[in-house]
């Protein structure tokens, strides 16, 4: 077990390796460091010795793949690459262009964004496999059938517009939550009751949609025959058996996800004012501090790797079928 | 050809995303007559054709197609030059055919807010009148400007509700007829009988089409559609938005952007997910492992950050080369080609995972083995055998996308990251007006506007979509049909 | 008078075996969909008593399965069904039963086992939890009871260490022992019934003899009625009391096992029959039912078979028949045996057969030799592929075929024979071994040369509805060998050739713009043999031809192969597991267990005077029409191995009944027994 583990993260360092180059080469070489600096200093008004200046104090004034003036290692070692790769994957951030220190940054801010998204995750896997549950029981029945066109409609609607309407209608109308807002400690429930709430139901259309396609496709199936000729009733057949298989794909899709709540919601916790990950994300493109996003894009695809890790090591969990080696 | 420009007094604008749209036009049109001839590929369209839910929302889709198209053949008016036999310039704002048919809708700028057929603006100004000035609501300057009293307003409205009704009728009548005629069974009745005995619900052996729910989802498409010309000549609709526009001919102009970033982001990414998909599921081996490895990879980059970056270097290339740009809406169709390229990029992964795992199961089969023991090459193998089988999976994947793509436009523009701030998109209209639900009093019109927009192509795209899955995939089908 | 004579039958039925168990009177079911309605079961009526097994024979799509889940009322849910009719259990109405006495009905009255026991369980619960479910159900059994209870039962289906496998998961029994865990469940609720729905066609003929052994012990030992659906002539022998044979949903013969194999009294049984493959019909060719049964779909006139019949007449086409008694407890129906109607050729003959010379070989040149032929596929783990292993398909194959000839690669699945002919084709690499085709060394062959020998070889798969494209004409089908190999000459040529093969296969030469959905799974292989004869081969492996059809279309597709061989002069190498194809078809049979031929000779040694034990057990392991002969069945213990981790020694003595300690030590070699026959076992030394 720990040595499939060790070996797997082992795996991942090629994949990291290659979400390291393709981020260098959007922030670095299609856009170059004298850009950077000639935006960051404001486009009129630049000498070329402030561009300087500005690529030195970052230490972004080396060449970016290969230094014909070092020797031996530093052939490579001495290189723009080199140097800000070895610091993403020391996890050292670097600094924002407002100076602060980008790890301490997300470290403080992974509270507030996991305060959204993990109640939301939760309650709303739970949400939706109830809803899909009981749209499979009550199957070829009307009740089913508007189940099925409110989930289509559901899904039609904007994200945007369910974060819109709610504050609009409970917090702007019925004034029973503040509309955007946050607070460290329990005093943070009543900042995020509305943004959970409203992230569980602008999922349930596509999720029910989803789960209830993996229970019907189960339903279809030889053992449900079988576990019917038993003489067992309808609701055994269903939970016992049909979630229990359903619950593979179900579960496993979720856990790849699980890691990437450390990222937060853009738009949720941006329409909300949440001090979290996602928030600051969003920040950053609209500053374009490249710094920030690079750090989130390297921090994004390390919690994905994870994921996949995660949705290997739970598939023998939750399927005996499944035997790592 | 610069003279029969000036003569017609307006120079065509070749944007890219206009010619990639209207040749996804024609590979639409030579594969629907390419299908027609093979009973096994039509089969499936005759159970979607068959659906009562798939016709009516594809008759709404088509008037969102027909607009989108008609905003997609672009060109630059002439300028009215003060000297005679001088060279002709155009107009640096490009305009289409859209345009030109709904008249100068778009050019009836109040100077600010107002609500939905009003007469007056929103907010009080002072108005210089004979007694001094005053603070008050102002009239418009186009919105029920042709009224002497305000007051006659519900009337007008009244009339022009059912003149356009009126109107509606009979172009739907004429399109019934139209298509009545055209129609070969017609069980021996003329037009006019066959229209009235669909409309009443009466179907005929060897009906297709469900013609019952197309007529009245079409009846009730005109009548709506001449209400809104009616009304909308003189009066805003949905009211104008912060610098005075017509918001109604914004949303009616945001179609175009919605329909392009649905459609061209799937083309874009197509030939890559469906090459790379069907290379790693058939050769196997290393270039399975390179495949899978890239998009792993790209997987793994959070996609809005990746849209993000990649959208902020266009921009600031853009910015650098302005002069490469002769006018406003050439800057802002690269951006979003650009937007569709790199969505296209984040979201070929889903479906190059899927070509990949439906032929790793096509190759194991015997038909292929059979070509192998003939010696049949690789490249005829993949084109012959494996292409034609995987189709079902990527034209499903593109009526799936479409929607969500459709969304993430919003998305996109709210962050800042999606199409240019100059061009009319739902994501633009939302983003100028979430703030506005601060006011005192509400701006709601403009969300209501992009929502209902939005909400009804969507709608429809998703109820299309799921007609279109269950008739092509095949586990759904055996689910319904086993005996 | 139909209803009449039907009930005074039924009653006479009754009178003289007293009320019986389960008693099906008239019924219908029909399933529409929005596009057609088929009448799935149509007008069946049937008893089963007590402690006795009523097999319903028929072939695929002849609504036997329907019958048996309308019994459960476990039909599938489509949109639209209806059942008319009555179907009683001891006197009690099923079709109008609430759902909720049906279930205690299910699995506590009547018990059904399925044809899948892979898919048949649930994957995630072990075998323990799923057999206890039943007995919480019905006996209100929980806790250490009802393991003690499940151990028993496990114990009583003959599944080997019960206390452990009891915990074990679905995937790690095989597919004999998942049918015996099948059964454990289906005898958990003690039922009055089972019903046993192709209980033994996805296994191995040594599994399906455990298995048929075991529900006969356990019908004994607990007098429980068998509802038997099967389509194998074989197995209702060996199991039978009674048989309802069934055509286009309609029971068409109802009979004694004695009456129905000694007289049978239907056109389509005695056809039935009459098609079946076996050596004493080597010289004919066998006798075929032309065409195929007709779809559901539409109202029928007249009788179903009436379009297939060599006896029908003018009524037949009119007026469906009704029951006619031919002696007690033997029924029919058909008007041939209307005492009061006097047919136009009452005489039933079948058509004399003419004698067939069996394909003459040439004796001295060999067209394909292989020798020591190993096929082994590694097995890679992880990211970089490292080899952890091999399975060793095939593991020394030594093997002659000469021009004309036949020869037979038989075993059970696993054992490496399709392996073989895929290895023959060039479509899997070699590991070692050599093989020669006409002169060439045809494993080292490359580029152009293998490109030209390709059109010498080709195959027949198995699954006709896998073996052709679904996209492609039938006219491309056939050509594209003659374009990849470059043998077309013109466009003309190449569409006169298409139709040729088209006509030389039997099929209408129209059929080239049509596509394979348009076709039957007979119709399908025929086109499948003129694609492979497109290329002019000189050897076709045959890989299971004939193993997914029916009996009735097997005939057909054996005699057309047995016809093209006279003519071309084609070799085959036929691979397949059903033993009287073989006897009828082959000249020379090769016996493969576990990667190796155990045995080798022409088919009278191999079939008459088998030297391997495993042959002789796989000889004894096929059910029998022939009732009469009292054959002694050589029991297999447990499955073939694995061919990753073969056995030691002689990789059969794990299960050999004969094995001695050397045999897990030795491996043995080749013992000649003639001059054309050898086996692979250290007991035949001496």
């Amino acid at each position: 077990m720990l040595n499939y583990i060790l070996r797997r993260i082992l795996y991942a360092f090629p994949i990291l390796v290659g979400v390291n180059l393709i981020t260098f080469f959007l922030f670095f070489v299609v856009n170059t460091p004298d850009d950077m600096a000639r935006m960051q200093l404001g486009m009129k008004h630049v000498t070329p010795e402030a561009v300087e200046n500005w690529k030195q104090e970052r230490g972004y004034d080396r060449p970016l793949f290969w230094d014909d003036t070092a020797s031996g290692v530093g052939v490579v070692s001495e290189t723009l690459l080199f140097i800000e790769s070895t610091k993403l994957f020391r996890f050292d951030f670097g600094v924002a262009d407002d100076g602060r220190d980008i790890g301490k940054d997300i470290r403080e801010r992974m509270g507030p964004s996991l305060a959204i998204a993990v109640p939301t995750f939760i309650i709303g896997l739970m949400t939706n496999i109830t809803f899909a549950l009981l749209m499979v029981f009550f199957r070829a029945s009307y009740l089913e059938l508007s189940g099925v066109v409110l989930t289509v409609v559901l899904m039609s609607i904007s994200g945007l517009f369910y974060i819109i309407g709610g504050q609009f209608v409970v917090g702007k109308l019925m004034h029973l939550v503040p509309i955007s807002g946050y607070e460290s400690g329990l005093g943070a429930f009543r900042f995020v009751v509305l943004p959970v709430a409203i992230g569980v139901i602008s999922g349930i259309g596509s999720g029910v949609r989803w789960y209830r396609t993996i229970f019907l496709e189960e339903m279809g199936k030889d053992y449900v025959r079988t576990a019917r000729a038993k003489g067992l009733s309808e609701g055994r057949v269903l939970f016992h058996h049909v979630l229990r298989n359903a619950m593979i794909p179900i579960l496993t899709g979720a856990v790849v996800v699980l890691p990437l709540l450390f990222m937060g919601s853009l738009i949720t916790e941006s329409f909300f004012g949440i001090p979290g990950l996602g928030s600051y994300t969003i920040e950053a493109i609209n500053a374009q501090d490249f710094a920030i996003v690079r750090a989130m894009v390297f921090l994004g695809a390390v919690l994905y790797i994870i994921g996949l890790l995660l949705t290997d090591l739970s598939y023998t969990l939750v399927d005996p079928r499944v035997r790592l080696s | 050809m610069i003279e029969l420009y000036a003569a017609i007094g307006a120079k065509p604008l070749f944007l890219w995303t206009d010619l990639l749209i209207w040749l996804l036009v024609a590979v639409i049109v030579l594969g629907v007559s390419y299908t027609r001839k093979r009973p096994h590929l039509l089969e499936p369209w005759h159970r979607v054709a068959r659906s009562r839910l798939a016709m009516g929302s594809l008759v709404v889709l088509l008037v969102y197609v027909v607009i989108g198209l008609l905003d997609s053949i672009h060109y630059r008016p002439a300028l009215k030059s003060t000297e005679a036999n001088a060279e002709v310039h155009y107009a640096v704002e490009a305009r289409t055919v859209l345009d030109w048919l709904v008249g100068d809708l778009g050019e009836q700028s109040e100077k600010s807010y107002s609500a939905p057929l009003a007469t007056h603006l929103y907010s009080r100004e002072s108005i210089e009148t004979e007694a001094g000035t005053v603070r008050d609501y102002p009239r418009l300057q186009h919105g029920g400007a042709h009224l002497e009293d305000p007051a006659q307003q519900r009337g007008d409205l009244t009339t022009s509700l059912f003149v356009g009704g009126l109107q509606g009728v009979l172009v739907w009548l004429a399109i019934a007829l139209i298509v009545a005629m055209w129609l070969r069974n017609r069980q021996g009745r003329s037009p006019l009988q066959w229209v009235v005995s669909k409309i009443r619900g009466q179907s005929d052996e060897g009906d297709v089409l469900p013609w019952h729910t197309i007529l009245w989802v079409t009846c009730v498409v005109a009548l709506l559609m001449m209400m809104a010309i009616q009304v909308g000549v003189k009066y805003h609709i949905l009211g104008t938005d912060k610098v005075g526009q017509d918001v109604f001919y914004q949303a009616v102009k945001s179609i175009r952007t919605g329909l392009v970033i649905g459609t061209l982001t799937t083309l874009i990414m197509l030939p890559f997910a469906i090459l790379l998909g069907i290379m790693a599921g058939y050769f196997r081996g290393w270039i399975d492992d390179a495949i899978q490895y890239t998009y792993t990879t790209l997987n793994s980059i959070p996609g809005v950050l990746l849209i993000a970056a990649a959208i902020l270097m266009i921009q600031v290339y853009i910015d650098n080369n302005a002069a490469l740009f002769e006018t406003t809406e050439e800057r802002a169709d690269l951006r979003l080609l650009f937007l569709c390229i790199i969505l296209g990029v984040t979201s070929w992964t889903g479906l190059c995972r899927l070509l990949r795992g439906e032929t790793l199961k096509l190759r194991e089969m015997d038909y292929i083995t059979a070509a192998h023991a003939f010696g049949v090459s690789h490249l005829r193998i993949i084109t012959r055998h494996i292409l034609p089988n995987v189709m079902h999976v990527v034209l499903i994947s593109i009526v799936l996308d479409f929607s969500g793509l459709v969304l993430a436009e919003a998305v996109l523009s709210y962050v800042g990251v999606g199409v240019d701030p100059t061009m009319y998109s739902w994501g633009n209209m939302i983003n100028g007006a979430r703030l506005e639900m601060a006011r005192e009093p509400v701006v709601w019109w403009t969300l209501l506007a992009s929502f209902l927009f939005m909400f009804v192509m969507v709608l429809a795209a998703n109820l299309f979509s799921d007609v279109v899955r269950e008739a092509f995939d095949p586990r759904l089908q055996s689910r319904g049909e086993r005996s | 008078m139909s209803k009449q004579s039907e009930d005074q039958l039924l009653q006479s039925d009754r009178d003289t075996v007293g009320s019986p168990l389960l008693s099906v009177q008239d019924l219908r079911i029909w399933l529409s969909s929005r596009q057609q309605t088929v009448r799935a079961v149509d007008g069946i009526s049937l008893q089963i008593e007590r402690g006795k097994t009523y097999a319903l024979l028929g072939e695929s799509g002849c609504g036997k399965s329907m019958t048996a889940l309308s019994i459960m009322q476990l039909l599938p849910e489509v949109s639209l069904k209806r059942a008319s009719g009555e179907i009683l259990l001891e006197g009690e109405s099923l079709l109008d039963c609430p759902e909720q006495q049906m279930r205690q009905v299910r699995g506590g009255r009547i018990a059904m086992i399925f044809q899948e026991p892979m898919t048949s369980l649930n994957p995630v619960m072990t075998v323990g939890e799923q057999v206890g479910e039943v007995l919480q159900q019905h006996k209100n059994l929980r806790g250490s009871e009802q393991r003690q209870q499940v151990i028993t039962l496990l114990e009583d289906v003959g599944l080997p260490t019960p206390e452990q496998r009891i915990d074990a998961y679905p995937h790690q029994l095989s597919g004999g022992m998942k049918q015996r865990v099948m059964i454990a469940i289906a005898l958990a609720g003690e039922p009055d019934l089972l019903i046993a729905d192709e209980p033994t066609t996805a296994l191995d003929v040594t599994i399906q003899a455990q298995i048929l052994d075991l529900l006969r012990r356990l019908q004994q030992e607990r007098g429980m009625a068998i509802l038997l659906i099967t389509h194998d002539l074989g197995v209702v022998a060996e199991m039978a009391d009674h048989v309802g044979v069934m055509y286009a949903g309609q029971l068409v013969e109802s009979a004694s096992r004695e009456q129905l194999f000694s007289t049978p009294g239907h056109p389509y049984t005695r056809r039935l029959f009459d098609a079946l493959p076996d050596r004493s019909k080597r010289h004919q060719p066998l006798t075929v039912l032309h065409g195929m049964v007709p779809p559901l779909t539409a109202a029928f006139q007249g009788c179903r078979f009436e379009s297939r019949c060599d006896q029908s007449w003018g009524l037949c086409r009119q007026l469906d028949p009704n029951w006619f008694a031919v002696s007690l407890g033997q029924q029919v129906r058909c008007h041939q045996l209307n005492p009061e109607i006097e047919p136009p050729n009452r005489e039933m003959v079948t058509p004399e057969a003419e004698p067939q010379p069996l394909p003459v070989t040439d004796e001295g040149a060999v067209l394909l030799q292989l020798q020591g032929l190993k096929v082994h596929f590694p097995i890679r783990k992880g990211f970089f592929h490292r080899t952890v292993g091999e399975v060793k398909a095939v593991d020394g194959v030594d093997l002659s075929i000469r021009p004309g000839q036949t020869v037979a690669l038989v075993g059970e699945s696993g054992c490496g024979k399709t392996t073989v002919g895929k290895s023959i084709l060039r479509l899997l690499e070699t590991t070692a071994g050599s093989m020669q085709f006409a002169e060439k060394a045809l494993n080292q062959l490359q580029g152009r040369a293998l490109h030209q020998v390709r059109s010498q070889l080709q195959m027949i798969f198995q699954d006709p509805y896998a073996s052709m494209n679904p996209r492609m004409m039938v006219g491309d089908i056939i050509g594209e060998g003659m374009d990849a190999l470059g043998i077309s000459r013109t466009p003309a040529e190449r569409e006169q050739r298409i139709a040729e093969l088209l006509e030389q296969v039997g099929l209408s030469p129209e059929v080239v713009k049509r596509y394979p959905h348009e076709f039957s799974g007979g119709q399908r292989q025929r086109i499948a043999i003129a694609r492979a004869l497109a290329v002019d081969p000189q050897l076709i492996v045959c890989d299971e031809p004939t193993s997914a059809l029916d009996v009735s279309v097997q005939a057909q597709i054996l005699n057309l192969l047995r016809k093209l061989q006279q003519q071309q002069n084609l070799s085959y190498l036929f691979i397949t597991h059903n033993l009287s194809v073989v006897s009828w078809f082959a000249q020379e049979v090769a016996v493969m267990y576990l990667g190796r031929i155990v045995e080798y000779g022409t088919v009278e040694e191999v079939m008459c005077s088998p030297k391997h034990p495993y042959t002789q057990a796989l000889l004894s392991a096929v059910p029998t029409v022939d009732t009469e002969s009292q054959r002694e069945v050589i029991r297999l213990q447990g499955d073939q191995g694995s061919p990753i981790d073969p056995p030691s020694g002689c990789p059969f003595h794990p299960r050999c009944p004969q094995a001695e300690s050397r045999c897990s030590q030795q491996l043995p070699e080749q013992q000649w027994v003639s001059e054309t026959h050898h086996a692979t076992c250290l007991l035949l030394k001496g």
